[in-house]
């Protein structure tokens, strides 16, 4: 087992060993804000999918996640389907529409530029805010509030610590997924697709449809992790279809260094943890230093924060083979 | 070797893994909170925009609010307990607005909530506070209403409250013909459909209904449109940004009708500039209203927080948090517990004889209050002349079905 | 049927003629070298031939199939495989994980998610990397190996491929005088399964082990033959020996 699994599994026995911490401090806000960084996480994953190990720099990803969220809470409210399998199935069909259609647009054709699909996802993020802040029907600037809790068995799910475990379960899930495709042959043919397209193609590969592949796999959890987001939120609005989480969601790409896999989940939990402190202690600050901290990321270590780990590994490495 | 190595790296990065989830689940533990003993400070939680696009509201909310807490403590306090502000940055976005509501609740287990700038904030957090978290939750803000929910209270005005005065006074004043624009969203299309009912009912005539982008800030077009259609009051509900240039835009054009709108006073007209003469509208306050009691209270305030003088306005929500608190006050005094279901109850009828703009009650059964109004036309120089004043005018009645 | 039949390709920059009317073949088993001084169109033709640059005019039938407008994918499939003058390998990934690379290329989707031909491959990549010596460095980064060690591993990626015809340009650039020596045999020993096309400056190189030879100037082919022939050629002296 390759060491990455290794990690994924461990993470996955520490939270339930873990969280009984959580739920005898009786706190529910700390309870959902764990819940949040599980839903963010898949959406990180998501991009981390895409970007970090494909060379897809999707930069409108909010707007999957939006849009999965819009789908089962418009289902949920209006349509009284409020069964969770239901509606997680609802998110991941509209997650493969909206993903294939995208998806074909941008990499059925000849190669694009890495820019070129972050300004075009980028701005259906954008058009897709703009269209639910003026479409009466998904309820205009207010979103669409009031979505109930998601059933099992008919059985309702209201409490905290039943919605954390089902957010919770979801991401391990993906994250299981997501090693094992990095993992296998397949991952292999991705990451050449991401280091250089071209020479993928004079292997053989079909560049086009690995993009396309990974494209619509990424846009799925997104929408699965914005399903989960409405259900467990009891409502969704366009700023979750649009720049603000899109531009976060990279942020913490960047931060934790995309392409290293579990960075962008760690700095994600790291930064959504002290999010609301920092905001209560500086609240005119933390925005900017979390601005600050990006671009000397950016600059000092533009592989992100698990690179540094990543530099003495190479190192030992190198020792190794000279 | 090679094991070993992996395997330190393993334990490693697992060790940093699960520091992590603990740091996270451990940091904020804050030990849960019974029942107030005697004399323990009690918690009001303030949710309002300290960063965003509503930062100056909420500039002005959160010292109303600290101002009216002093003011209780001053006196006693509520039932022996002195109350503390529990301050919540809602971030001007609804997704940020939950999280802060929700430590609010679930983690600062505040007595009840007061806040909320924007009406999507309010159904957003409507939510975690007043179903799932079961606490009182007090809306003060004027807004599109329809807002029924159990637990949720309403102090700001409602559209009847300001749009049934305004409409009978332009049509008094010979007004025939009428224009709307709004920003295209829920409250400007509720509050100018209420506009068309009341100009319809009373003989008057619609020759233009146009909704813009939230964000537009080339008003030109619409400027245009409304020029064209020579009406001879328009009604507008375009909220910022767009308010300034868009009224600018028609006043320069050489539009001699009326102005009428929602959101005019000493909050908003500076903005507006000298264009701002003639503007009508009507409001819960205004800066020269007639009553002692407003006067003085609001001089203390401007001398109390001289970071928010003249921010006391209406349109920033000012006496609805003022009122607001008291009301909750009252309650609580009335059901003689913090118990959210019994001050539920008590809510119902509760009423002030003083209060910032006059005196104000809850009509039973309606969940929106009995407010007095005043009739004001805006001046060039950003202040208000008071036409007239409404007296107490009737709430609002919610409809059946909630949004 | 010839193997690789390459016939009256031009190629234009803009303005710049980088290749004219250039024809060539490989026939299985053998090996053709291609020589010509700086910038006369060698690599240009490469990819042609491989399909990075679509020629402007001419053909490119491979077993007689027509692919001078097929895109690479097509022609890797069809059986070409190159190795680049600047090699293109994947250096964050092992040795090991280059060759599989390669090895799977031709796999479904997938397979390739169930892992399906991972360890059928494993003697595979151990016969190649032996035989292309770097049996030491199996997990080892290719970034941390040496230039000509680079060169290798693409050409060992190349025959991974299992190709009908081998490009390989300037496969000995930088390497020291043993390791061309080896590069020589490997290359020999690769055209017991395939055909072989290789661009090279070095003509003592070149001419032990090529069985025929052309020569490019300024986008033309001005001679072709034996290495016999191609030595003794007054034009070939003129434009290209005399500079070395
Ligand atoms: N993509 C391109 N765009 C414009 N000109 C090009 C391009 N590629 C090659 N050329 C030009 O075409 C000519 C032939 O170049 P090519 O690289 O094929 O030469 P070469 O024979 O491989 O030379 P060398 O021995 O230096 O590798 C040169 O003049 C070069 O500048
Ligand atoms: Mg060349």
């Amino acid at each position: 087992m390759k060491r990455r699994m290794r990690i994924g599994i461990a993470v996955v026995c520490a939270v339930p060993i873990l969280s009984p911490l959580l739920f005898l401090s009786g706190n529910d806000y700390l309870i959902q804000a764990a819940t949040r960084i599980f839903i963010y996480g898949i959406l990180v994953l998501s991009v981390e999918m895409c970007w970090g190990q494909t060379g897809i720099f999707t930069f409108g990803q909010a707007a999957f996640f939006g849009f999965g969220g819009y789908f089962a809470g418009y289902m949920a409210k209006n349509e009284n389907i409020t069964d969770l399998g239901v509606l997680l199935l609802i998110a991941l069909v509209a997650g493969v529409i909206a993903g294939t259609l995208i998806a074909l647009f941008l990499f059925s054709g000849k190669r694009v530029g890495e820019l070129y699909v972050a300004l075009v996802t980028l701005a259906i993020s954008y058009v897709c805010e703009k269209l639910a802040n003026s479409w009466t029907f998904v309820g205009s600037g207010n979103g669409i509030p009031g979505i109930p809790f998601p059933t099992i068995f008919g059985k309702e799910i209201s409490s905290s610590i039943a919605l954390f475990f089902i957010a919770f379960g979801l991401f391990a899930v993906s994250m299981i997924i997501c090693i094992l495709i990095i993992d296998s042959q397949f991952g292999l043919a991705i990451n050449a697709v991401r280091d250089d397209e071209e020479r993928a193609e004079f292997f053989g590969y079909n560049r086009s449809l690995i993009q396309i592949i990974i494209f619509i796999f990424s846009a799925v959890l997104a929408s699965i992790a914005g399903a989960l987001f409405s259900l467990s939120e009891g409502f969704i609005s366009p700023s979750s279809l649009g720049l603000t989480l899109s531009t976060s969601t990279v942020l913490w790409v960047v931060l934790g260094g995309k392409g290293t896999f579990y960075g962008p989940m760690i700095a994600l939990a790291i930064l959504e943890s002290v999010d609301v402190e920092m905001q209560r202690a500086l609240p005119s600050l933390w925005r900017i230093l979390v601005g600050l901290m990006l671009l000397l990321t950016m600059i000092f270590l533009p592989k992100g924060l698990m690179s540094l780990g990543e530099k003495s590994r190479n190192k030992r490495e190198q020792k190794k083979t000279t | 070797m090679n094991k070993t190595i992996r395997r330190k790296n393993l334990l490693k990065v697992s060790g940093i893994a699960v520091g992590v989830l603990a740091l996270s689940s451990t940091l904020l533990v804050a030990p849960s909170q019974a029942a107030p003993a005697t004399g323990s400070p009690i918690k009001v939680g303030v949710l309002t925009d300290m960063t965003g696009a509503f930062a100056i509201v909420g500039k002005s909310n959160k010292a109303v609010a600290q101002f009216t807490i002093d003011e209780i403590n001053k006196s006693g306090g509520v039932l022996g307990h002195k109350l503390v502000m529990d301050l919540a940055d809602g971030g001007s976005a609804p997704d940020v607005a939950t999280q802060a509501a929700s430590r609010l609740v679930n983690q600062d287990h505040v007595s009840m909530v007061v806040g909320g700038v924007a009406s999507f904030t309010r159904v957003a957090v409507r939510g975690v506070i007043a179903t799932r978290g079961k606490t009182l939750y007090v809306w003060p803000a004027s807004y599109e209403g329809n807002e029924c929910t159990n637990n949720v209270w309403n102090t700001g005005s409602a559209p009847n409250q300001q749009v049934d005065p305004t409409v009978k006074y332009l049509l008094a004043q010979g007004k025939k013909t009428f224009f709307l624009a709004g920003s295209d969203y829920l409250y400007p299309r509720n509050i100018l459909a209420r506009v068309r009912q009341d100009v319809l009912a009373g003989g008057g005539s619609i020759v233009g209904e146009e909704y813009v982008p939230l964000d537009m800030t080339d008003a030109s077009n619409l400027t245009s449109k409304v020029v064209a259609a020579n009406a001879d009051a328009l009604f507008e509900v375009v909220v910022l940004p767009g308010t300034a240039p868009f009224i600018k835009g028609v006043v320069d054009a050489g539009y001699k009708g009326t102005i009428a709108g929602t959101l005019f006073d000493e909050g908003i007209n500076p903005l507006i500039g000298t264009e701002a003469q003639g503007l009508i509208g009507v409001q819960d306050y205004y800066g020269p209203i007639k009553d002692a009691f407003s006067q003085s209270e609001v001089a203390k305030f401007n001398a109390q927080h001289p970071e928010a003088k003249g921010l006391f306005t209406s349109t920033f929500n000012a006496p609805a948090w003022y009122r607001s608190i008291y009301l909750w006050k009252a309650a609580v005094e009335k059901a003689g517990s913090f118990d959210t279901a019994k001050v539920n109850k008590a809510m119902d009828s509760v009423s002030l004889s003083k209060s910032i703009g006059g005196p104000v009650g809850f009509a039973p059964g309606t969940k929106h209050l009995k407010l007095s109004m005043y009739l004001g036309q805006s001046n060039g120089d950003g202040s208000e002349t008071v036409l007239k004043s409404l007296g107490q005018i009737s709430p609002y009645q919610c409809s059946a079905a909630t949004n | 049927m010839k193997l690789l039949q390459v016939v009256g390709i031009s190629k234009n920059f803009g303005s710049l003629a980088a290749l004219k009317d250039v024809s060539i073949h490989v026939e299985s088993n053998e090996i053709v070298g291609l020589i010509g001084p700086n910038g006369s169109g060698k690599s240009t033709l490469l990819h042609t031939i491989c399909g990075r640059t679509i020629a402007t005019s001419g053909s490119v039938l491979l077993s007689g199939k027509e692919l001078v407008t097929s895109n690479p994918m097509v022609r890797a499939k069809s059986g070409m495989a190159i190795k680049f003058q600047l090699a293109r390998i994947y250096v964050e990934k092992t040795v090991s994980e280059n060759i599989m690379l390669s090895l799977q290329s031709k796999d479904g989707i997938w397979s390739l998610i169930r892992s399906a031909s991972s360890k059928k491959f494993i003697p595979k990549i151990e016969e190649l990397i032996s035989e292309f010596q770097l049996s030491d460095y199996a997990n080892t980064k290719a970034k941390f190996l040496s230039h000509g060690q680079q060169q290798w591993l693409e050409i060992a990626m190349a025959m991974a491929s299992n190709p009908s015809i081998l490009l390989l340009d300037e496969p000995t650039a930088g390497m020291s005088p043993k390791e061309r020596a080896d590069t020589a045999k490997l290359i020999k020993r690769a055209s017991e399964k395939c055909g072989v096309l290789i661009v090279e400056h070095d003509l003592d190189f070149i001419k032990d082990l090529c069985d025929r030879i052309t020569v490019l100037h300024y986008g033309s082919v001005i001679s072709s033959g034996t290495p016999k022939e191609i030595e003794n050629d007054p034009k070939v002296k003129e434009v290209y020996l005399t500079r070395v």
